[in-house]
C-alpha cells in the first residue's frame, strides 16, 4: 500500500515471511542481503523502499529517521533465546544476536539508501501519532533534519507484523499532498492498520 | 533558535561501584574498578570478568524504599536510581508537567526465560510495560517513552528529554537507564568474540574486546534553574554511518558528523574534555581516533569509564553522562583506567592521571550497533 493505492497483495494463506519475499520479488530490489536479515529489518527495508526507492542518493544523506514499535525485538530475541537454552545444545549465533536490538532496522534502511542524518528508535504501548508527530516537528524546527521518513514498524514475538512510514517534507514538490500532523498520521494509521 | 535552557537538577548512579553520583565519583577518583572475574557455566568453564550489581545489596537496599515484592532485579535497579536522584531535586515526579524518558537494550530479557525469579509476569519484557509499571510506582500518570537504539540508548534519551523540555512539552524530565548482564546478552556478546579475558583496556595497544557492565542512572533534567543545577545540557546530534550493522566505520565519518553538528549548534569550539564511548574493541577505538582526529579534536584530554563499569550497554551513556557532570562540578578529570601504552592510529589527549583543572565544557560521545553515533555537549552555567 503506497499513498492509497495497493502496490502488491498476495494471498491470505502465505505465511508472513513469504508475503515479505514476494514483495522483494514483486519490487525487484536486487538485494541478497534482504534474505539474511530478521523480519523487522526485511518489513523496513520494503516499506523504506516504497517511499524513498526512488530518490537520488545525494537527497536522502541528511534524511532523518524516527521509527517505533511496541515489541522491539522480541521476535528474534525468541530465536536467539533458542539458542542459549539447552547446555547440551548450546550454540548461541552471531547472525541471530545482531539482529536482537530494534534500531538494526534502522541501520539497514541506512546501508540501503546511504542515509547518515539523525535517527531514533522508541519503544511505545502503541502508535502514539501526538509524539510521533510533536517530537519529529520539533526535530524540523530545530534544524536536525529537512525531511525525515518517521512511522511505526512492528513485528510481534508470534511474527505478526505490521508497517506504516509517512515521508515527511518541509517543502515539498508536489503541492496537493496532506499537512503533516497528529490527526494525518493517526487519520491514516487508523485507516490500513487498525 | 533561542529556545529554553535544559539544566541538570541531579543524577543517580547505581554501580558496582555504589548507589550515588557522588560515591561513585569517590571511588573512580581512588581508581576503584567495578570488574572482577564471575562464572558462568552454562557458557564457558573460564570465568569472565564483568562488573555485576550484589543481588544481596540491591535486595536489601531496595527493601528499605518499597515492600513491593513482584520486581525483577533491572526494575529494582532503575526504580533505586530514579529515587536517589529524585530525592535531591524539588521535582514532584507525579506531576503531569513531569514526564519519564527509559533507555535501555534489553530491559526484563531474563524474564523471558523464566531465569528470573521474582514472580513479575512475563508481559514485563515488553519494554513499555516494564516502563508503566515503574512510572506508576512514582505515581506518575503519563505514557512514558522508551528509547532503544543500541549503545548510544542513553545520550540519545537525554537528548530526547532535552528536546521534551525545549519546545516546552514539559517542565522536568526524568531521564532513566540500565541494564543488566544475563546469559542471553553474554552469551551474545561472547559468540561475537568481542569479550575480553581480562578486564578491558580502551585506547591500548593489547587492548583485545570489552568487558561487560551492569548498572543504571538517572539523570533529572529541568527547565528551572536552581541552586544545585548549575550544569545544562547545550546541544548534541545522532548521525548514521550508514556502512556496516554491527561494525563501526573504518574512518569515523558517521561519529564527526554528530560530533561536529553538535558542537556547530553551541558557541563551543573545543570542549575542555571528552568522555568517549572506548569500548576497548580494537575497531572501535581506533575509529574513534580517526573522528576525534578529522574533527581537530585530538588535543583534547580525553577518557573512556569502560575500566571502572564495563561496557553498560543502554545505561553507559547515563553513566558516564552522570560522572561527566561530577568532574566539571569537582574540576577533577578522571584517567582512562586500562591505558598504558597508545594503541590507536592517530593522535589522541589520553587522560593517563586524575588531574584537577577547571571544566566549563564536556562532550560525552557513543557509538553503536545499527551504525549509530550520538554527541552531547554539557556546558557549566556561569
Amino acid at each position: 500500500m503506497h499513498n492509497d493505492v495497493v502496490i502488491f497483495e498476495s494471498a491470505s494463506t502465505e505465511s508472513s515471511r513469504e508475503f515479505l519475499k514476494q514483495a522483494y520479488q514483486y519490487l525487484d530490489l536486487k538485494y541478497p542481503k534482504f534474505h539474511k536479515m530478521d523480519l523487522l529489518s526485511k518489513l523496513g527495508i520494503v516499506a523504506g523502499e516504497l517511499l524513498v526507492g526512488n530518490e537520488e542518493e545525494s537527497a536522502l544523506a541528511d534524511l532523518g529517521i524516527v521509527m517505533a514499535n511496541r515489541s522491539s525485538s522480541l521476535q528474534i530475541d525468541e530465536d536467539f533465546a533458542k539458542t542459549i537454552r539447552n547446555e547440551e545444545n548450546f550454540f548461541p549465533s552471531p547472525s541471530l544476536f545482531v539482529y536482537t536490538l530494534p534500531n538494526i532496522v534502522i541501520g539497514e534502511i541506512c546501508i540501503r539508501h546511504k542515509i547518515k542524518g539523525e535517527n531514533a528508535f522508541f519503544i511505545l504501548n502503541k502508535f502514539d501519532p501526538c509524539f510521533i508527530f510533536e517530537q519529529v516537528k520539533w526535530l524540523f524546527d530545530s534544524e536536525r533534519f529537512q525531511s525525515c521518513l518517521c512511522g511505526w514498524v512492528e513485528v510481534n514475538i508470534d511474527g505478526i507484523y505490521e508497517a506504516c512510514f509517512f515521508k515527511i517534507d518541509q517543502q515539498p514538490e508536489i503541492s496537493e499532498l496532506l499537512n503533516f500532523s497528529t490527526e494525518n498520521l493517526d487519520n491514516i494509521f487508523r485507516k490500513w492498520i487498525q | 533558535m533561542n529556545s529554553q535552557e535544559v539544566f541538570i537538577a541531579a543524577t543517580n548512579v547505581i554501580s558496582p561501584l555504589g548507589f550515588s553520583s557522588s560515591s561513585v565519583f569517590q571511588n573512580l577518583l581512588n581508581g576503584e574498578s567495578g570488574i572482577e572475574p564471575k562464572l558462568f557455566p552454562k557458557i564457558r568453564e573460564e570465568a569472565f570478568p564483568i562488573s555485576a550489581l550484589s543481588n544481596d545489596l540491591l535486595n536489601e537496599t531496595f527493601g528499605q524504599l518499597s515492600d513491593e515484592k513482584k520486581v525483577t532485579r533491572f526494575e529494582k535497579a532503575i526504580i533505586l536510581s530514579i529515587s536517589d536522584a529524585l530525592s535531591k531535586t524539588d521535582v514532584n515526579a507525579s506531576s503531569d508537567e513531569t514526564a519519564f524518558v527509559f533507555s535501555t537494550t534489553k530491559g526484563n530479557i531474563d524474564l523471558m526465560d523464566g531465569t528470573d525469579k521474582s514472580g513479575v509476569e512475563k508481559s514485563r519484557m515488553e519494554l513499555a510495560q516494564m516502563a508503566e509499571f515503574v512510572v506508576s510506582f512514582f505515581g506518575n500518570r503519563l505514557v512514558p517513552v522508551v528509547v532503544s537504539n543500541a549503545c548510544i540508548s542513553g545520550i540519545m534519551a537525554l537528548l530526547v528529554g532535552k528536546d521534551l523540555i525545549q519546545s516546552g512539552r514539559y517542565k522536568n524530565v526524568v531521564v532513566a537507564g540500565a541494564d543488566m548482564i544475563s546469559d542471553f546478552v553474554l552469551a551474545g556478546f561472547h559468540s561475537f568474540q568481542a569479550l575480553s579475558d581480562s578486564p578491558c583496556k580502551p585506547y591500548d595497544a593489547t587492548r583485545n574486546g570489552l568487558s561487560l557492565g551492569e548498572g543504571a542512572a538517572t539523570f533529572i533534567l529541568t527547565a528551572e534553574q536552581s541552586g544545585s543545577a548549575n550544569v545544562k545540557v547545550v546541544s548534541g546530534a545522532v548521525s548514521n554511518d550508514a556502512n556496516h550493522i554491527s561494525g563501526p566505520s573504518r574512518t569515523g565519518e558517521g561519529l564527526q558528523i554528530a560530533v561536529n553538528k553538535t558542537l556547530k549548534s553551541s558557541k563551543v569550539d573545543k570542549p575542555d574534555f571528552i568522555s568517549a564511548h572506548g569500548t576497548a574493541t580494537p575497531y572501535n577505538d581506533e575509529m574513534e581516533s580517526q573522528a576525534f582526529d578529522g574533527c581537530g579534536l585530538s588535543d583534547v584530554p580525553v577518557h573512556s569509564l569502560k575500566g571502572f563499569f564495563g561496557h553498560t550497554l543502554g545505561a553507559a551513556g547515563l553513566i558516564e553522562s552522570a560522572m561527566a557532570i561530577e568532574s566539571m562540578r569537582s574540576s577533577q578529570l578522571i584517567k582512562s583506567l586500562g591505558f598504558e601504552q597508545m594503541g590507536v592510529s592517530k593522535p589522541m589527549n589520553i587522560i593517563e592521571k586524575n588531574e584537577q583543572v577547571e571544566l566549563n565544557t564536556c562532550l560525552k560521545t557513543a557509538s553503536g550497533f545499527g551504525g549509530c553515533n550520538a554527541a552531547i555537549l554539557f556546558e557549566k552555567d556561569g
